[in-house]
């Protein structure tokens, strides 16, 4: 049966546990966080928009996207009532194409930054954690030459080696933006071995593995998200630019940049193939620029506290 | 200072090497037939076996980086497969292009994003802060190669005032030239200057806040003096490092950028080399030479740390 003096000091000692050891905010508070900003909110409508799109291609889109004209007077044309974006040189519908294409710069940028977070954090763990040669002389190295390239040419040249296709240009993205995850990681990594918990986890004689994933990884993985919401709008326009010389997802698949490479080839005869998909690109890159800086923000302020 | 620089020095030379070996191995390891390639599927295994005995494509891997290498340094780059020119000639014969329009887009990209930055900076969330700001999000989310598509149907077919197009040497004509070179620069220009007025904006604003800014002022001095000789020179290095980055962007985006325009440029020889001829020693050359070139600025920024920020040149 425990006193009054018992339960009060538990009472106390509970009180002075919560003010020393930050409080688990969660997931519903972050979001409402998130709500409130709105830039961010901006940024979430603005991509939900293209993935509605993306997802309800089939049905959203008023034409097939490859089919062609009959006429030859149907092709260039400017917006009308049956085209509301126009149509391109072989005459297809350019508003169906940029719908369908949503689904292509969708998918490039999850495959690629999924491939650049995967391959990125990996390496900076490991090299942040074992340290030494590894890290220094191989690792570290072969990102510095990485990033020491323009990406858009280490990436021409990569598309020369292994030829230029869709699924190429996911692989190849994905490759040539993992350096910066890995600084990243790595830097993250670095900083949590001087706190206490790391070493008490050494000493406990718990095997690099878990170390590595139980202990490390939960703390890399805000900031990680950040940069990953930032950089796949550097994804999309480099996958863009890429398509556009002709070197990422080939014709006839309705990419934006291929499309826009078709309709540079036609300007001027007609300004409008190269509209839609250049205003599409820039919206699509602006909402994940502004839900970039919606979570920076929200999570910044919830870092500093949690370390 | 000189121990600073050596290790600089050498960490480039270090770097180079690695960036060596990487564009070797993309193009040289990576399945994929160049011999095949550049003669298509219909050629017979004699014609591939003699195509591969000239290209030297026989020899160990090893061999072939030593002589490619080698070669580098002597300057000798390889000859073209296609044209079978020396690569050398066909650079020479490019390089101006490409550093006209890289240098011209570098110092359009300073006039344009240190005087914003400064200025956004004195007066935060003034009407012109909130303008340019509004922009640069605006221009940071277009690919290059559209505002430049867009900047000539604007101003080439709309208005007719400047060539779609094309290129005219500056000795031919330099007036031509220049009126060639305003869309691109423009373009480049634009692009590349929204994450410098960005760092110069934050970095100014930071320092503005400082004591020792506080104390210049207090101290009578003229605004501009505060302004430039105190703040902006320590504002200067983290937009150094944003300088260095861009200038690889650059580089890169002139690729495009010369494709858009139709300038004969190092960018375009690379583009046409992959994509239309295969031309593999251009492209290992090309790639090798334009990143090499980016090293070398990254090291100039490095090196000028050094001279701006006191810290590094007597410390460590």
């Amino acid at each position: 049966m425990t006193t009054a003096a018992e339960r009060q000091s538990s009472i106390t000692t509970g009180q002075a546990a919560e003010q020393i050891l930050p409080r688990r905010r969660g997931l519903a508070d972050f979001v409402r966080r998130y709500l409130r900003h709105r830039r961010g909110m901006l940024g979430v409508i603005l991509i939900l928009f293209f993935v509605i799109l993306a997802l309800g291609a089939d049905v959203i889109a008023p034409y097939d996207p490859s089919q062609t004209a009959q006429t030859r007077s149907a092709i260039l044309q400017g917006p009308s009532a049956a085209h509301w974006l126009g149509t391109d040189f072989v005459g297809r519908d350019i508003l169906s194409r940029v719908v369908y294409g949503s689904r292509i710069s969708l998918q490039v940028t999850v495959i690629a930054v999924s491939i650049a977070v995967g391959l990125g954090v990996f390496l900076g763990v490991i090299a942040g954690y074992f340290g030494g040669w590894l890290d220094n002389l191989v690792i570290m190295r072969l990102m510095d030459a990485m990033m020491a390239f323009p990406s858009l040419i280490l990436l021409m040249a990569m598309a020369a080696a292994v030829g230029p296709s869709l699924n190429n240009t996911m692989i190849i993205i994905g490759i040539v933006f993992s350096p910066g995850y890995a600084r990243l990681a790595r830097a993250v990594i670095l900083s949590l071995k001087q706190e206490a918990f790391f070493e008490a986890a050494m000493v406990l004689g718990a095997k690099p593995a878990r170390i590595m994933l139980h202990h490390l990884l939960p703390n890399v993985v805000a900031p990680i998200v950040v940069l990953a919401s930032l950089s796949s709008a550097g994804v999309i326009l480099t996958e863009a630019s890429l398509s556009f010389i002709g070197l990422g997802v080939k014709p006839p698949t309705p990419a934006w940049g291929s499309m826009l490479n078709e309709g540079y080839l036609y300007i001027l005869s007609s300004p409008w193939p190269s509209i839609g998909p250049g205003v599409a690109i820039v919206l699509l890159v602006l909402g994940l620029n502004f839900f970039g800086d919606g979570l920076r923000d929200t999570l910044d302020p919830r870092l500093r506290g949690k370390i | 200072m000189t121990r600073y620089i050596l290790q600089r020095i050498l960490y480039m030379l270090f770097v180079a090497f690695i960036v060596s070996i990487l564009v070797f191995a993309l193009l040289n390891v990576l399945p994929g037939d160049p011999a095949m390639a550049m003669l298509g599927t219909n050629a017979t295994p004699e014609e591939l076996a003699n195509l591969r005995q000239s290209l030297g494509l026989n020899d160990p891997l090893a061999i072939r980086y030593a002589k490619w290498m080698g070669g580098i340094l002597h300057g000798d780059l390889g000859k073209s497969m296609v044209s079978h020119y020396p690569v050398i000639t066909l650079l020479k014969e490019r390089l101006p292009a490409t550093m006209e329009l890289g240098v011209l887009s570098l110092v359009l990209m300073l006039v344009i994003a240190l005087p914003l930055g400064v200025y956004s900076a004195l007066r935060p969330n003034s009407t012109i802060d909130l303008i340019a700001t509004t922009i640069a999000v605006a221009i940071a989310a277009t690919p290059a190669f559209w505002l430049g598509i867009a900047l000539i149907m604007v101003f080439a077919l709309w208005l007719g005032l400047l060539p779609t197009s094309g290129y005219v040497p500056f000795t031919d004509d330099p007036g031509a030239n220049l009126r060639s070179m305003v869309l691109p620069v423009l373009t480049l220009g634009l692009t590349s200057s929204v994450m410098v007025m960005r760092q110069t904006r934050s970095a100014m604003i930071e320092i503005l806040h400082q004591e020792y800014v506080r104390t210049a002022r207090m101290k009578g001095l003229h605004e501009r003096v505060v302004v430039v000789r105190h703040a902006l020179r320590n504002a200067l290095i983290p937009v150094i490092t944003v300088f260095g980055f861009q200038v690889g962007v650059i580089f890169g985006g002139a690729v495009v950028i010369e494709t858009v325009f139709a300038i004969p440029g190092m960018g375009r020889l690379l583009v046409d080399s992959i994509r239309l001829h295969r031309d593999y020693p251009v492209v290992q050359s090309v790639t090798f030479l334009l990143s090499f070139v980016v090293l070398i600025v990254n090291l100039l920024v490095d090196l000028s740390y050094a001279v701006i920020d006191p810290r590094i040149r007597y410390g460590k």
